[in-house]
């Protein structure tokens, strides 16, 4: 056990270091919301046995990452970046199945689908804006939720939900806990990680890290750039984790 | 809400007025101003964390036995029709409120959306979509059906209120020709989730008011007991105990979920799924919940309990007192503290900060609120001793 937590901190602390196109983040993640001691066995054993990691990414206009003006700033991109440095010899893919405003009914409605097109064995759903946003039942985005994560186990996949992002003007008109508490609920009764992107976001923009309401169209696509970046690293560096632990003897 | 309003030879209290209802609506008042501030480090002082029901279940069963007291006695005074146009009259007042809160709500969306318009969230989130629509939007506010965030209590407590009378007539026949259709119609609720129609699209009420008359009725029933002057309910010891179990299992359960938020324990909460404390259809626990904290409080807390009458907790009183103004106030103090905390950086100082200046601002309008109903002059704070005589 212990030496399996070493292992791991060694790993963890390997993963940090810059390399090539992944410099260390720019944010420290708080560590209440860190995804930390997660266990990926599907992710894992595609590594160990195929050398490869497919990783489906679904959501919504964050997702796509438009407020960066580049693909290659988006999260996906960072975070395909991110984890082929943490995981030399692996072929890592990042799909991205996301579209505006796409709800998490539309995009369970799409779920089989995607998940037999792309065969991934990391499943990463983010959700909850377009609800909060239309103040629509976090019961029902919890079930929606609930529905999707059996659906992407039966595929043999391993999932994380991601919570919706914050600014402060925008959790002044809509009331965005709510759903980020229905998602970290629906987490934890399903025994998922939940990459609480909200706190993440909250705790940045309070140290004064990013400046997520910023008007000055440069500094707007710079802080977008910085955070997508910021939470590709917050995935990365725990998915890398995870999928390099050897399983336990 | 006050129902101290209920205007014409109101005579005399036969009994001396229970300043507990009004102590814990002024203190669900305060919780309800700070919960309303999103991220607010010192609103995990408040009820939800250590309980499993929080503020606006106080405020909807504190108003119910108000409303079932106050107008009971009116029914019994007056009859049936003088005391639906006192109820009638008040859901008017309630209304207005909504609208002008409304207003001020619109206010702070158009300012994000022409202000700020954060790329972030673009197609993200369509907050303010529907500014689009003035139109239809105007015609779904004035039907209630279009409840923004942090606006969603009072269009609740108008429909609840709307019933109300036909609520005192079933309760003046026989308790159980109020309290059984209550409880059916909350069932069906949990069971079909059946739900007043919302806006935009397929939405609902956040507050279902099929569930959630049950407790307004349920809170109605010991109002109009008091009405009556029937002697309060005897609870049985073994009642009492489950409901010091139940409230005693929430506090933990919320607080180490809290605490481990805050001070990463090395415990692992336990997180209950949504469905079992989800506020849309105020489920069983949530139900049980504020009637034990109910049970436990009316037991516990005495009457004429000196910390009621203490300096601190009179203010509390005349704020509990001028329910509808203060709540309306704690809205827009919620929003301006908000606006400060994003400014200043929100950090944790000036967190305190605006908290105690948004609580003692609420206590200013409430003392300047009761100077003012008494014609110029503070209601007497009664001294301990005589209010136990």
């Amino acid at each position: 056990m212990i030496l399996r937590l070493v292992c791991a901190a060694l790993l963890a602390a390997g993963a940090a270091l810059p390399a090539g196109a992944a410099a260390p983040s720019a944010c420290p993640v708080p560590e209440e919301v860190a995804l930390s001691d997660i266990t990926l066995p599907h992710a894992r054993e595609a590594v160990a046995t195929r050398q490869s990691l497919d990783v489906l990414m679904l959501g919504g206009a964050a997702t796509l990452g438009n407020a960066a003006q580049g693909d290659a700033f988006s999260i996906p991109a960072r975070l395909e970046a991110r984890l082929r440095d943490a995981l030399p010899g692996v072929d890592v893919h990042v799909t991205t199945h996301a579209a505006p405003l796409r709800s998490a009914s539309a995009t369970l409605g799409d779920l089989e689908t995607d998940l037999a097109q792309t065969g991934p064995a990391l499943v990463i759903w983010s959700s909850g804006s377009v609800e909060a946003g239309g103040g629509s039942d976090t019961d029902d985005l919890a079930q929606t939720l609930q529905t999707g994560i059996q659906r992407i186990r039966a595929a043999g996949a391993d999932v994380i939900l991601v919570t919706l992002q914050y600014a402060p003007s925008i959790a002044r008109i809509v009331d965005l806990e709510l759903y980020r508490d229905a998602i970290r609920r629906v987490g934890e009764a399903n025994e998922v990680p939940v990459l609480d992107r909200y706190g993440m976001m909250r705790a940045w923009s309070a140290s004064g890290l990013l400046d997520l309401d910023a008007t000055e169209p440069e500094a707007r696509v710079q802080v977008a750039r910085t955070l997508f970046d910021c939470v590709a690293a917050a995935l990365a560096d725990p998915i890398a984790a995870a999928a390099r632990t050897l399983p336990p003897p | 809400m006050s129902e101290t309003t209920v205007p014409t030879r109101v005579p005399a209290s036969r009994q001396p007025r229970d300043y507990r209802l009004d102590f814990f609506r002024g203190l669900a008042l305060v919780f309800i101003f700070m919960d309303h501030i999103p991220d607010n480090t010192l609103s995990y002082l408040t009820l939800r964390s250590f309980a499993l029901s929080d503020a606006a279940e106080v405020f909807i069963f504190i108003s119910g036995l108000t409303a079932g007291l106050v107008y009971g006695r009116a029914l019994l005074r007056d009859g049936a029709v003088m005391a639906a146009a006192h109820v009638w009259r008040r859901v008017w007042q309630l209304y207005v409120a909504h609208l002008c809160l409304f207003m001020l709500f619109n206010a702070e969306v158009s300012y994000t959306v022409i202000h700020f318009d954060n790329p972030l969230f673009a197609d993200e989130l369509r907050a303010g979509a529907y500014l689009d629509r003035p139109d239809e939007t105007i015609l779904r506010v004035l039907l209630l059906q279009f409840q923004p965030a942090f606006l969603n209590i009072l269009p609740l407590y108008i429909a609840l209120m709307l019933v109300f009378p036909l609520v005192l007539v079933a309760l003046r026949w026989h308790p159980l020709v109020a309290l059984l259709p209550s409880f059916l119609l909350w069932g069906a609720a949990q069971v079909w989730s059946i739900n007043l129609p919302g806006y935009p699209g397929d939405g609902e009420w956040y507050f279902n008011p099929f569930a959630w008359q049950f407790l307004f009725v349920i809170a109605a029933y010991f109002g109009f007991r008091q009405a009556r002057a029937l002697p309060p309910l005897r609870l049985p010891p073994s009642l009492l105990l489950a409901a010091a179990a139940l409230a005693v299992t929430g506090c933990v359960i919320q607080a180490t979920s809290i605490m481990h938020l805050l001070f990463e324990l090395p415990v692992r909460p336990v997180v209950l799924p949504l469905w079992a404390v989800d506020k849309t259809p105020l489920p069983l626990l949530r139900l049980l919940s504020i009637l034990s904290l109910a049970c436990l409080v009316s037991r516990l807390v005495p009457r004429h309990a000196p910390c009621l009458t203490s300096r601190p907790g009179w203010l509390m009183v005349l704020c509990g007192q001028q329910s509808l103004y203060l709540f309306c106030f704690s809205i827009l103090l919620s929003v301006l503290g908000n606006a400060v905390l994003t400014g200043l950086g929100g950090r944790l100082l000036v967190q305190v900060a605006v908290n105690a200046a948004g609580i003692l601002l609420l206590a200013g309008l409430g003392l300047l609120l009761s100077w003012y109903g008494g014609g110029g002059r503070l209601p007497e704070r009664p001294r301990s001793g005589e209010a136990a005589a």
